[in-house]
């Protein structure tokens, strides 16, 4: 408060006051944010500061950006990325121009580790840091910096099968031994707090176990029963039976009311969401000729509206590579579907490599355990 | 929020004066859109002129100018009254240059004409967007202040979006 004039340094847009620069700063889409972040220190700093996110908020410029999460038994790393779909000319629509991944630091993996999002921030919580050890860490990625910090760690470390989010708190569920788990995090207070199982004792089906939140509402599965979790008194109510097929395909992605689905050799089925009656149906042609070959593990995300196949392939390491390790190459393929007669078909557009792990061990491929998984969740910047 | 303006029908004019002197007849109506003016009308009344020190009569004029278009084709509710204001802004925008741009900013901003500020910092954001670092630089003269290897660090880290 003691000099008058501003220092020519702190000015985002001379002569622009401050608060007008930060509005138009606050209208660039997020995928130039790199470039704004190299023309000077004040626009950089502004980029990750709380009152530039305010901004976008009020302005209704806050984006969906898709985030990208890669495992496989070849890595001690979880590897994350912000993927960007950026039309290019029509001239290049049948490669892959479109993606781009900007890379978030690798995580210390955790297989079979859940993800839950709230407001700008993923956690991840548990997995396994082997094969065989299970952790209790939590990591929360701070997607307005992309920098991971650690999150409160759970009760115990236990395998986590699903997560859900209701009113900025995660609810976790989880398996050990043959009992049910569920436990509560504020994110807020940074607690974790167990709730009460609603099954007692030891249940066969307890591993086909997820967590989701409808309507406000927790809604638990436990092999073939359901049930009704009420967050504000953590109370549970019957739901009813559910149908086998519900479980079988938690992996679902959903685009405009239909969930899609792939097995492990990239055949695409799809449903009706909430016609029960319906059964699944193979979404064709995506089925025969232009399949995108040798899939490994396939998994099917929705990036900005669209499906998007991803999949790793392995190379074995050559004579030329030190220490004749595996790679592992991640491929995708953008699927067009085309509605027509209440039937839906797919086409593949395009299907490219797309990206290159680092090669980090070749131990874990000795028990054959070849592993690639990927997610995709959405958070709003 | 208030709920005045709507005792008379006939349209009452005020007097706004810039700060190089030059004055300006105005349509409440018209001038009210612009939030300063609004508040001022509401807290004082609208009988006395109204002085606005920091802006001139070339902006203030353009301003207006603005704000006669969209209370004029606000008047009659149409649906395609929406199209016609943003054509009419597209034009307004298109041939501005950076000075009378940042002037024009700064009084719309001055003046609270929020919807006038959206379409002008938005005007100035598409001057940026597509732009390379060094262009932007050039564009908006804003020097860089990084040390020697910082930027070249964050272009390295981030060498997806410099293709």
């Amino acid at each position: 408060m003691s000099t008058t004039t501003e220092p020519p340094s702190e000015v985002l847009i001379p002569p622009l006051p401050n608060d007008i620069g930060l509005n138009i700063l606050a209208r660039i889409p997020r995928h130039r944010h790199p470039i704004l972040s190299a023309v000077s220190k004040p626009v950089r700093s502004i980029l990750s500061s709380p009152e530039f996110f305010a901004a976008r908020s009020l302005l209704n410029c806050s984006q969906n950006i898709a985030y990208l999460s890669i495992v496989s038994s070849f890595h001690y790393h979880g590897y994350w990325f912000e993927v960007y779909r950026i039309p290019r000319p029509i001239a290049h629509a049948d490669r892959n121009s479109l993606l781009r991944f900007a890379r978030v630091s690798p995580l210390p993996v955790f297989l079979y580790s859940v993800t839950a999002v709230v407001g700008h921030k993923i956690y991840v919580l548990g997995g396994f840091t082997d094969l065989s050890r299970t952790s209790s860490a939590v990591w929360v990625l701070d997607c307005r910096s992309r920098t991971w910090e650690r999150g409160p760690s759970m009760r115990a470390p236990r395998s986590v099968s699903s997560a859900a989010v209701v009113g900025g708190e995660i609810y976790a569920i989880g398996v050990h031994g043959d009992e049910l788990w569920i436990e509560v995090l504020d994110t807020v207070t940074e607690r974790w707090e167990a709730v009460t199982s609603p099954v007692e004792g030891k249940y066969a089906l307890v591993k086909m176990s997820r967590i989701d939140e409808m309507g406000g509402r927790i809604r638990v599965r436990v092999g073939l029963k359901a049930f009704w979790l009420d967050p504000t008194n953590r109370t549970w109510e019957v739901a009813g039976d559910v149908d086998m097929l519900d479980l079988c395909y938690s992996g679902q992605c959903v685009v405009d009311g239909t969930s899609f689905w792939c097995d492990h050799v990239g055949r695409i089925s799809y449903a009706e969401i909430g016609n029960r009656n319906e059964s699944r149906r193979l979404l064709e042609s995506v089925t025969e000729g232009n399949k995108p070959k040798d899939l490994y593990w396939p998994s099917l995300v929705v990036l900005e509206g669209r499906l998007v196949m991803v999949w790793g392939q392995r190379i074995d390491g050559s004579a030329s590579s030190t220490a004749g390790g595996v790679k592992m190459r991640v491929w995708c393929a953008e699927v067009e579907v085309v509605s027509k007669n209440g039937e839906l078909s797919g086409g593949v557009l395009w299907s490219e490599k797309v990206l290159l792990l680092p090669e980090e061990m070749e131990e874990m491929s000795h028990n054959n355990k070849f592993f690639f998984h990927c997610a995709c969740l959405s958070v709003s910047l | 929020m208030s709920s005045s303006s709507t005792t008379t029908t006939t349209t009452r004019l005020l007097m706004l004066k810039a700060s190089d002197g030059v004055t300006f007849e105005v349509e409440e109506a018209v001038a009210t859109k612009l939030g300063a003016i609004n508040n001022m009308v509401e807290e004082e009344g609208s009988e006395d002129l109204i002085c606005l020190p920091n802006v001139n009569g070339k902006f203030l004029g353009m301003v207006l100018e603005w704000c006669k278009k969209h209370a004029n084709n606000n008047t009659n509710s149409d649906k395609g009254n929406d199209e016609v204001n943003k054509w009419w802004d597209k034009e307004f925008v298109m041939d501005l240059d950076q000075n009378t741009l940042y002037h024009l900013l700064m009084a719309a901003d001055y003046l609270s004409g929020t919807e006038l500020v959206d379409l002008l910092t938005e005007k100035v954001a598409s001057m940026i967007r597509g732009k390379k670092v060094e262009e932007i630089r050039e564009t908006f003269k804003i020097k860089s202040d990084f040390l020697p290897g910082q930027e070249e660090e964050i272009r390295k880290k981030n060498s997806w979006a410099f293709e």
